[in-house]
């Protein structure tokens, strides 16, 4: 019963959030442009009238909330756009979330002490490194080594546009570098912790082999942590999706996003936002479900 | 009766790096120790935390390389071991880990963590899995019920059965008990020490028994070795180590023992200072800048273990 109320608790918060976020993100774009304000004699004058704001940003709401979606400025109909946008986006993102998993996983491992402490640090440092980099430069070698690979007749990569597969593989490389390199820094600790445990010594001293005590030991509960990690790269695949999809040309939900503001098509602009928001806070609540099943000690905590 | 376990002149120092001095320094953990442990014979290893004991069972277990000295398995030296001697040197010996909370993996459930060493070792073909878990849970007091159960559902005297039940699943010839009753409550104390001496009575296993309980190591012990600062500084049958302790060290450590009795007197011999770290081990006797009775060549001279009677040896000049 108690389960059932924190259930029912959790997602009243979440989609009450979500609305707040939607009305916040809709007043904004409700605001014409080049509105202003000054205080003359002590009285608040603006070029618009607040009220027409408001009234503006609830018409939009509601009409979202029927969703009747409308058209854009240049006369297409928005649910269109966001489908096909959409997409695009959810191939890129759930791909570049697939290859920054399994590529963090492995270099994770790869860059784990496994229990000896005087290994040396330099694997640790070529993981750190990347993180830093920016998105751009990513981006930018990623393109570099395309029309390299072009310029010698070899079109496995496309430097940028849409349309056939490879157009996205460079995307998908250049969005997933920097979260792999974030799970491979949290699987490289969960794995070294794991490795102090006393039943690891306990596998060794039965007579496990390396590879038996990596994969039934030490991964069974290092994934957990790993796990719980993925939540946090969310917001990073998110927030560079923007930089990737414009680069790359890439005619996803961002760019789309861009489009409209370039023309002042704020309503449209709110509409893709809020998709955009909606479309984190699913894919950060799928994570905490996923983190919740892999973890069985926490799932009642992360109901 | 067959000697088991062989240990000559066991070293090992962890080698530690200073930032501020590039001289290199070493932790002697175990320092030049050497003993032996005989068929259906228990060793108990006693002495204050940081004097080497757990380490030693690592270095017999080889989970750690020895830096130098040799371990024999029933006088095969451990250094002349092909990949399949390891094995069954892997067999032969198995741990009992001092925290029953810590020493089961979380994520299986008790039939794989008991199936694991019988499938490594080949113990029983695959059918007979179900009916040796059974067997082994039974040996260790537990019921069948318990086999898909996970380790958190069980409290800590149960968890340190299945510990057991582990360790004896292999038909091992020694278990090295690294603390294995110090984090139970005193109920469940007894209880595994006598499943541990009704394990050897009947499979006719050799213990190591590491403890800091002086009263554990007397009730399960044949023979005892006083650890201080990587060095045995006592070795001998327990009732000859107890009773007639030679080294300063050790009568300490007895006289630091409770009585149960209100009217015995206390003569509790406290030991000035406190134990002096690995890395400067002082010159001379380890013990003389905490023994009362120190004199002049316990500052110079390193004491070795000599005869005090029979089997009982102590490392100290004023014997």
């Amino acid at each position: 019963m108690i389960t059932h109320r924190n259930i029912i608790r959790k997602i009243f918060s979440r989609v009450l959030v979500l609305f707040a976020f939607t009305y916040i993100s809709i007043f904004i774009f409700s605001i014409p442009q080049g509105y202003s304000w000054k205080i003359i004699d002590g009285r608040f004058v603006s070029t618009y009238p607040l009220y027409m704001i408001v009234k503006r940003c609830n018409n939009i709401f509601i009409s979202l909330l029927e969703l009747n979606l409308g058209h854009s400025m240049m006369g297409k109909a928005l649910n269109e756009i966001l489908f096909t946008s959409f997409k695009r986006t959810a191939l890129l993102i759930s791909s570049s979330i697939v290859l920054a998993f399994v590529l963090g996983v492995f270099k994770g491992i790869s860059d784990s002490n496994k229990g000896n402490k005087n290994c040396a640090s330099t694997k640790v440092l070529i993981s750190v490194i990347p993180i830093s980099i920016p998105d751009v430069l990513i981006a930018a070698i990623m393109q570099s080594f395309a029309i390299w690979l072009n310029k010698k007749d070899i079109y496995m990569f496309r430097v940028a546009g849409t349309g056939t597969l490879a157009h996205s593989f460079l995307p998908i490389i250049a969005l997933s570098i920097l979260p792999a390199f974030y799970i491979a820094r949290i699987t490289s600790l969960a794995v070294n912790d794991c490795y102090k445990k006393a039943y690891v010594l306990t596998a060794l001293g039965k007579g496990c082999s390396s590879a038996r005590i990596l994969w039934n030991h030490v991964m069974r509960n290092a994934i957990r942590g790993i796990v719980e990690g993925l939540p946090s790269i969310t917001s990073i695949i998110i927030s560079n999706t923007l930089i990737v999809e414009y680069m790359f040309s890439y005619p996803g939900l961002t760019t789309s996003l861009m489009n409209h503001i370039t023309m002042g098509d704020g309503r449209s602009s709110a509409i893709i936002i809020v998709f955009i928001g909606s479309f984190y806070f699913i894919l950060n609540g799928l994570f905490h479900v996923v983190s919740a099943v892999v973890n069985k000690s926490n799932r009642r905590e992360a109901i | 009766m067959n000697e088991i376990i062989k240990v000559l002149n066991l070293k090992k120092y962890f080698e530690i790096h200073d930032v501020k001095n590039s001289e290199k320094k070493y932790v002697k953990a175990v320092d030049g120790i050497s003993f032996s442990i005989n068929e259906g014979e228990t060793l108990g290893l006693v002495g204050e935390s940081g004097s080497g004991k757990t380490t030693t069972g690592k270095l017999i277990l080889n989970l750690i390389k020895p830096t130098s000295g040799d371990i024999f398995l029933e006088g095969k030296s451990l250094k002349s071991f092909n990949k399949k001697n390891m094995k069954k040197f892997r067999k032969d010996i198995q741990v009992v880990f001092q925290n029953p909370y810590a020493a089961l993996d979380p994520k299986m459930t008790i039939r794989d963590i008991l199936i694991e060493p019988l499938s490594i070792h080949k113990i029983v073909s695959k059918y007979e899995y179900n009916n040796e878990v059974r067997r082994l849970l039974s040996i260790v007091g537990l019921s069948e019920k318990d086999m898909n159960k996970f380790p958190h559902e069980f409290s800590g005297g149960q968890r340190q059965r299945i510990g057991i039940a582990k360790a004896i699943a292999v038909r091992p010839k020694f278990i090295i008990c690294d603390e294995p009753v110090s984090a139970l409550d005193v109920s469940v104390q007894s209880q595994i020490l006598n499943l541990l001496c009704d394990l050897q009575r009947d499979l006719k296993i050799s213990y190591l028994f590491i403890a800091h309980g002086l009263n554990v190591i007397r009730h399960v012990s044949d023979k005892v070795a006083v650890m201080y600062l990587g060095k045995i500084v006592e070795y001998g049958d327990t009732k000859s180590v107890f009773d007639d302790c030679a080294h300063p060290y050790t009568k300490a450590l007895v006289s630091s023992a409770p009585i149960p009795d209100p009217k015995r007197k206390n003569n509790n011999i406290v030991l000035k200072g406190e134990i002096p770290s690995p890395i400067n081990i002082p010159e001379g006797c380890p013990f003389h800048p905490r023994c009362k009775d120190a004199i002049e060549i316990c500052k110079n001279k390193k004491p070795f273990l000599r005869k005090v009677t029979g089997d009982h040896m102590a490392a100290c000049h004023l014997i």
